[in-house]
């Protein structure tokens, strides 16, 4: 019997033909939809490819209409790219690899509008994991609330409830311990009872005074040596009792007087967290821009954080396999396991791309631009060498007179650093709507700085925004409505008319956002001279009234805990004239009596 | 209607086909292969060139791969647990580090969990497979098909143009 099946020849080249024809026509088809994937999850949003024009034979890949959402904003683009054109290398493909020595671009915009919405509607587990990690940490976040619609009104202080305070229960606590205390203290003196033994020692005393060894005669005198001497070690033994009994008890009062201190502090704990009830604008800060921008600051630094972890993400450390969710496909997907090689390609990587960028019309980014990217891969510690990237402005009759923006990502090693560093002047700056105040800010041309350090786990940074031509509009009712249905309005008009005057002048606004801490949860320090411009205003203008309310609240507190105060007090008092002084006095007696006896003993046997 | 046509006769050719027993059984061991492991990779195309080029019943692997089809969907999360633990076994890591770079080779896409543990569940399944299959082709013969092969139907199947087709691949 043959073994081959010489007639199946035929059929069979006809099958692969029919397979690499297919493959053919459906290359570009496929590589448009393997961008769009990848894209969409890279970015968080879609991407839409329009076509692809692949050229195996010269190494070329087109990619034509390239749109990638903003995740932020779904209805516009983050870019948009007319054409790119990648050299890639064919022999790597063999290897499932994706290596392109060179990307060029045309045509790159940003911002633009879309037709529809680019939110994805099933976002990556991943992408979904990482925005949830981030809105955690802005929930945590703490923004001090600027509320000044109390001002003005009459205080009520009935909103105060005794049982809400800490400083009685602290208070009744203290004349509790200071009770237990003498009850226990009380009996141990009772138990000891020194007054017979020092009365019986001192009667002894005296008659050891009396005595005449030469009448008592040897044995005479050695018994009546020997009874004062019993009498002198009982004595002694009640001296260290009642001197341990001092001891504790000078410092169980101490204890107590320490007690009777801390209710100072609980009071202004007290008479803060009512006068917090009242929701009056604390003066103590001399700048109130974590109240005014606290917001703004956490929505940019979500976006920053959120890059990062994109960014560490995709260019993951190490060397380590990586494992990642198979391909979508009718059979389970299963998990695919990436095993980098150490001397081999990345499984991806763009080792250079250049970029001529033009944004056009008459707005503040107009302009053209020169954008250099290497060495962007996802094996980085593979590639061996770090992700740079560079923006500069090039040219343009309008928009901003500078424009720079730097990066440097190093994930070769397994402690990640990356730095990142953009300048962008005469940019049209966002408008900010200041509900605390009634008014919204038009930042309008002006610059902004971005400055980021990241090493390891800690972060470090700042965002600076700045502009010398602002403007400033008043917000009306409705819009002086904080941003969430059914907040009320939080500035009366008096309020509002003086904060009005006091920036409504102001020309001249500098934001800046420092942040510092873990890459998961960094920390805020928000100034800006709107802050410290509406906190001396507030303590010009309102300072009296704010400390008339305080001064009431105050006075309701003090009412309220007086009295337990006092008792503490009187308790801790008493504890200290009275049972401190009464063992003071026997102790001392108990002394004077040991001491005599001792020198009526030394006379009656001398020593040696 | 066509395909289902084609389907039946697919059937009755592979299990009635003058292959011996053996040979019928090899196929479908052979065949199983696209239904346990997933279609669209690399080692299904060059298994079927082996089938194409090599005389082995071919209705035979295509009866493999349907009777596969609804096992490889019904074992999915065994051969994704399988393939996961050997993917990570850290001895086997050089291994799966260079196979997974190597030209070609890196298309299998044995780096997936379940096309690894699929894959290897078959080769493991595949003797066997053959043994068992060979036995049941061998039983169908002397029972069922002597009772069947008499009815109209059978007999209109076997005599259509498509089964001429299918001859062409019928081991000889």
């Amino acid at each position: 019997m043959r073994i081959l099946r010489w007639k199946a020849i035929g059929p069979f080249c006809l099958l692969l033909c029919v397979l690499v024809l297919g493959w053919w026509l459906f290359l570009d088809r496929m590589v448009a939809r393997s961008v769009e994937i990848v894209g969409a999850d890279l970015v968080g949003a879609r991407v839409d490819v329009e076509s692809a024009d692949v050229n195996l034979a010269a190494g070329r890949v087109a990619i034509l209409g390239l749109q990638a959402a903003n995740p932020d904003s779904p209805m516009r683009n983050l870019v948009e790219a007319e054409e790119l054109v990648a050299d890639v290398r064919v022999g790597a493909l063999l290897r499932k690899k994706m290596v392109i020595e060179q990307i060029s671009a045309r045509g790159v915009r940003f911002g633009t509008e879309r037709a529809e919405s680019g939110e994805l509607e099933n976002p990556s587990p991943e992408s979904g994991l990482l925005m949830r990690r981030i809105s955690g940490w802005a929930d945590q976040v703490r923004i001090p609330e600027l509320s000044l619609e109390s001002l003005g009104d009459a205080v009520n202080v009935d909103a105060i409830s005794v049982d809400s305070l800490r400083t009685p229960a602290l208070a009744r606590a203290t004349v509790a311990s200071a009770d237990s205390s003498r009850n226990v203290w009380e009996q141990s003196l009772g138990r000891l009872d020194p007054q017979p033994t020092i009365d019986s020692a001192a009667s002894l005393v005296q008659r050891l005074n009396g005595a005449n060894p030469l009448s008592l005669g040897l044995a005479g005198a050695r018994d009546l040596a020997g009874s004062a001497r019993n009498t002198l070690n009982s004595v002694r033994g009640l001296e260290n009792n009642l001197s341990a009994l001092d001891g504790t008890v000078r410092s169980g009062v101490s204890l107590l007087q320490s007690q009777v201190q801390q209710l100072a502090a609980t009071r202004e704990a007290d008479i803060r967290y009512a006068t917090s009830l009242l929701q009056l604008p604390s003066l103590d800060s001399p700048d109130l821009s974590p109240n005014l921008f606290g917001g703004l600051a956490v929505a940019r630094m979500e976006r920053v954080l959120y890059w990062l972890g994109q960014a560490e993400r995709f260019l993951p450390p190490g060397l380590n396999p990586r494992r990642i969710a198979g391909s979508d496909r009718a059979r389970m997907a299963g998990t695919t396991v990436k095993f980098p090689d150490e001397y081999g390609d990345p499984d991806f990587l763009i080792e250079s791309a250049d970029a001529d960028l033009e944004i056009g019309g008459t707005g503040g980014a107009a302009g053209q631009y020169a954008a250099r990217l290497t060495g962007f891969t996802n094996q980085p510690a593979v590639y061996g060498e770090p992700l740079t990237f560079f923006v500069e402005r090039t040219g343009g009759a309008v928009g901003p007179s500078d424009v720079s923006v730097s990066a440097f990502m190093d994930h070769v090693g397994e402690d990640v650093r990356d730095s990142l560093a953009a300048r962008i002047q005469g940019v049209s700056l966002p408008g900010i709507d200041l509900h605390s105040l009634g008014a919204s800010l038009n930042l309008s041309d002006g610059s902004t700085e971005l400055a980021l350090h990241r090493a390891g786990d800690s972060l470090v940074g700042s965002w600076k925004w700045s502009s010398s031509s602002v403007e400033w509009a008043r917000l009306s009712a409705e819009e002086a409505v904080g941003s969430e249905e059914g907040e009320t309005p939080q500035v009366g008009q008096m309020a509002q008319d003086f904060l009005w005057r006091a920036v409504s002048g102001l020309q001249d606004v500098e934001i800046e956002v420092r942040f510092s801490g873990s890459v998961r949860g960094p920390s805020l320090a928000i100034g800006s001279n709107v802050g410290r411009a509406v906190a001396s205003s507030l303590r010009r203008e309102l300072g009296r009234e704010i400390d008339r309310a305080e001064q009431q609240v105050r006075t309701e507190v003090d009412r309220l805990v007086n009295d337990q105060v006092s008792a503490a007090n009187d308790r801790v008092d008493a504890l200290q004239t009275d049972l401190e002084s009464r063992i003071g006095v026997q102790l001392s007696e108990l002394t004077t009596v040991r001491e005599e006896l001792e020198r009526a003993i030394r006379r009656l046997v001398p020593v040696g | 209607m066509y395909l289902i046509l084609r389907l039946i006769q697919k059937l009755v050719a592979t299990l009635n086909s003058d292959g011996t027993p053996g040979q019928v059984g090899a196929g479908m061991a052979i065949g199983t292969v696209f239904g346990l492991t997933p279609l669209m990779n690399l080692h299904n195309l060059i298994v079927l060139a082996l089938v194409m080029v090599f005389r082995v019943s071919f209705p035979a692997v295509m009866l493999g791969w349907f009777v596969a089809i609804p096992i490889g969907f019904a074992l999915d999360p065994a051969f994704d647990a399988l393939g996961l633990r050997m993917l990570e076994t850290l001895t086997l890591v050089p291994l799966w580090t260079a196979i997974t770079n190597a030209p070609v080779i890196a298309l299998l896409n044995l780096n997936n969990s379940v096309v690894l543990g699929s894959l290897v569940c078959w080769i493991l399944a595949l003797v066997p497979l053959y043994f068992l299959m060979r036995l049941g082709v061998a039983r169908y013969r002397a029972t069922i098909y002597v009772r069947l092969q008499n009815l109209k139907v059978f007999k209109a199947v076997r005599g259509s143009k498509i089964y001429g087709f299918y001859r062409m691949f019928r081991p000889e």
